[in-house]
């Protein structure tokens, strides 16, 4: 997000600053203390806090001496000690933890592991939100907030108005995804699922069906709009449900549209997973997850649910 | 060589009229005779597509926008188009994006319908280049996106379909391949939601409550009763109607429920069948955080359990105290009593529904009844449709 927001900081100096680009500046930031991440930055429309906000009327030049230069310098030298020395911390007990802790041992029946569990404020903060709006093509919105009962709640409105960019046929999406697992210094891993074989999710949700996502940890560029989907069926009403997918049954996608020639799902490369709202109904949306968890069904024996026969090579993928 | 001449001024005329109205076709061509060609048959695809809205337009006009006048539109025409077909593509196109208001998008004899406009043989590649070649793009990319509509709206084709694709463009190409993915596809996920809707939805509003709630409820034993308000009794409060969901175990929990604590009436939740939402309305009690709480720790057992430190799904579950199993309502945030639905959701009927369980749930006139009809989780909705608006007042 950090990262995002320096981007569009960015951009904004390169237009020059004058007084609307601060204010959206001062939207911007206050957005980031607020409820949750947004994917691209794009200011919320209905958000409280920022309501009573207006652009300021004057500007104050910007005097910088050489006294706070010299702040914001030791400032940031020693923020990255900080820093430094969180993160050398952490890349020892990874190193430890890698060198002399157990081998990982063969799963048994009924083993299981929490991926997420939505049951704090900083659990819900670290999922990356995004609707079309976001990205201009449509007017949906969507919000992920701690319940009182302390669930994670998705819930949104899904427009069912198509852009009239002359590209958009279909209407619009809300979705949210987990963060990608970092180690130490930041750097992006892959989430392993191996020994476990299935997924399974507590969610409350209104009839509606919602899509789950399985992003794919990959190097090449041609792979990269690459997903693996399967469908989340709620039931509605007041009663939880605990889904159980299991991962072979997932398929693989790319931009959306599923692909002729499967392959089966590399459980050791997930870069993330998401849940969409897509269905095409206008209207809101709620969908109550109280946590995402991997398990071990010694029963499931199968390994991928789709076909994996050649077909016509001149067909497939045209 | 005056022939000529004129030829020359008229061209150039031509291309001066042109390059004012339609700049954007300069970066294209750069012969004046093709881009008047273009022009004229830019015109003439306009004009089509201007007809084509208007068949439909025309059809609205006289008849009730259902099947039968969506076929007629079809039907005139090809009788209009016996020979050509022409603007056959434009037609097409203008059809599907009318589909949704003659309420046939989940229609499979509409596609079938649509698909016969096209003409037969005339289109079918005789080489392997012309396949690989995209054989007539522009109708092959619309009979694709005939059949992505009908891939979006859920609807799988069969055998008929594909031998009418097939009399038009052959077994090989692009938009055959399309069908054949769909074959392989759609059918695998036809059936896959463990909460299966019908095909088509009833219209009855009472009928679809009943659905509603049947799919909602966990509990077999449950029992749905029906109430319109004027049979029910002779002065109502509203003339409208109440589909109650409860089972006899539900009906224990009531009776078993102290006098002291009061129950709860929430509501404002919404729950959807495919596009239609409907909002019901939950009488609960509060939870017993004393079920949900982990018995304290047994020490005799502590040593042999931290041994592997093993947790497994089903442990959590079940406590290691005797004590007697939940029932399915009982629930960590609340114990669900009843659910219902009604004609208007309004705050009359839902006490009119409180007043009817009273006659078979005694209990309940001693216990007092909280009506919360603004939950926390859901909060304010947005109001889109003329429809819902005094369903939001009413939560609002």
């Amino acid at each position: 997000m950090a990262l995002i927001a320096s981007r569009r900081l960015c951009r904004f100096s390169l237009l020059g600053q004058n007084n609307k680009t601060k204010w959206l500046l001062n939207e911007q930031t206050n957005i980031n203390l607020g409820l949750c991440q947004r994917a691209s930055g794009y200011p919320l429309t209905k958000d409280k806090q920022n309501e009573n906000l207006q652009p300021p009327k004057k500007r104050k030049p910007i005097t910088r001496t050489v006294k706070d230069s010299v702040k914001s310098f030791r400032k940031e030298v020693k923020d990255t000690a900080v820093y430094f020395g969180q993160e050398v911390k952490r890349l020892v007990g990874e190193e430890k933890e890698r060198l002399f802790g157990d081998p990982q041992q063969r799963a048994v029946h009924g083993d299981y592991e929490y991926l997420f569990k939505f049951d704090n404020q900083r659990a819900i903060n670290s999922w990356v939100l995004s609707s079309d709006k976001d990205v201009c093509q449509g007017r949906s919105e969507s919000y992920f907030h701690l319940s009182k009962n302390k669930t994670g709640i998705f819930s949104g409105t899904l427009s069912g108005e198509i852009v009239k960019d002359g590209k958009r046929k279909k209407p619009s999406y809300c979705s949210v995804r987990s963060p990608y697992r970092t180690l130490a210094f930041d750097r992006i891993e892959a989430y392993d699922f191996e020994p476990f074989n299935c997924l399974v999710l507590r969610v409350r949700g209104d009839g509606r069906h919602y899509l789950l996502r399985l992003g794919v940890d990959a190097h090449f560029d041609v792979y990269w709009s690459d997903e693996y989907h399967y469908h989340l069926y709620t039931r509605g009403g007041p009663y939880w449900q605990i889904v159980k997918i299991p991962l072979s049954k997932f398929y693989l996608s790319n931009k959306g549209r599923i692909q002729d020639k499967q392959v089966k799902l590399d459980k050791t490369a997930v870069s993330f997973i998401g849940i969409n709202q897509s269905d095409g109904n206008a209207g809101t949306f709620h969908l109550e997850i109280d946590y995402i968890a991997l398990l071990y069904d010694e029963n499931h024996k199968e390994e991928f649910e789709y076909e994996l026969y050649e077909a016509n090579p001149d067909h497939v993928g045209t | 060589m005056e022939k000529l001449r004129k030829l020359c001024t008229y061209v150039l005329q031509r291309r001066s009229h042109i390059l004012n109205k339609n700049k954007l076709l300069i970066g294209y061509h750069t012969s004046s005779v093709r881009l008047w060609r273009d022009k004229v048959a830019i015109k003439i695809e306009e004009k089509l597509a201007v007809q084509h809205q208007g068949v439909f337009n025309e059809i609205l006009a006289k008849k009730k926008a259902d099947k039968t006048a969506f076929q007629t539109a079809i039907a005139y025409y090809i009788a209009k188009e016996k020979l050509y077909r022409r603007g056959h593509v434009e037609f097409i196109e203008a059809a599907l994006h009318q589909m949704k208001e003659f309420g046939v998008e989940r229609d499979l004899s509409a596609y079938k319908a649509l698909l016969r406009v096209f003409p037969e043989g005339k289109m079918i590649p005789k080489s392997v280049w012309q396949v690989e070649l995209f054989h007539y793009p522009k109708q092959q990319s619309c009979a694709i996106e005939l059949m992505d509509q009908m891939e979006y709206h859920g609807v799988c084709p069969d055998r008929e379909f594909g031998c009418i694709l097939e009399s038009i463009f052959g077994a090989e190409v692009h938009a055959f391949r399309k069908f054949r993915r769909m074959l392989y596809w759609l059918p695998k996920f036809k059936n896959a939601s463990p909460y299966p809707i019908p095909y088509t939805l009833p219209i009855d509003p009472i009928e679809l409550a009943m659905l509603a709630l049947k799919r909602m409820v966990i509990d077999n034993q449950n029992k749905l009763t029906v109430w319109k308000t004027l049979e029910a009794e002779e002065e109502p409060l509203e003339d409208t109607f109440i589909v109650s969901a409860m089972s006899p175990e539900q009906k224990e929990l009531i009776e078993e429920h102290p006098e002291t604590k009061p129950l709860i009436v929430e509501g404002g939740y919404k729950t959807w069948l495919r596009n239609i939402s409907q909002i019901y309305f939950v009488l609960r009690a509060d939870p017993k955080p004393e079920n949900f709480t982990k018995p304290p720790n047994d020490t005799r057992y502590e040593d042999e359990e931290d041994l592997f430190e093993f947790t497994t799904i089903f442990e959590e579950e079940k406590p290691k105290s005797v004590s007697n199993a939940l029932s399915i309502h009982e629930q960590p945030d609340g114990t669900v009593l009843g659910m219902c639905i009604t004609g208007t959701s309004s705050k009359n009927s839902i006490v009119t529904w409180i007043r009817y369980l009273q006659q078979t749930n005694p209990k309940l006139e001693k216990i007092p009844i909280v009506f919360q009809m603004r939950t926390p989780e859901s909060g304010l909705q947005v109001i889109e449709t003329d429809q819902e608006q005094n369903v939001g007042k009413f939560i609002s």
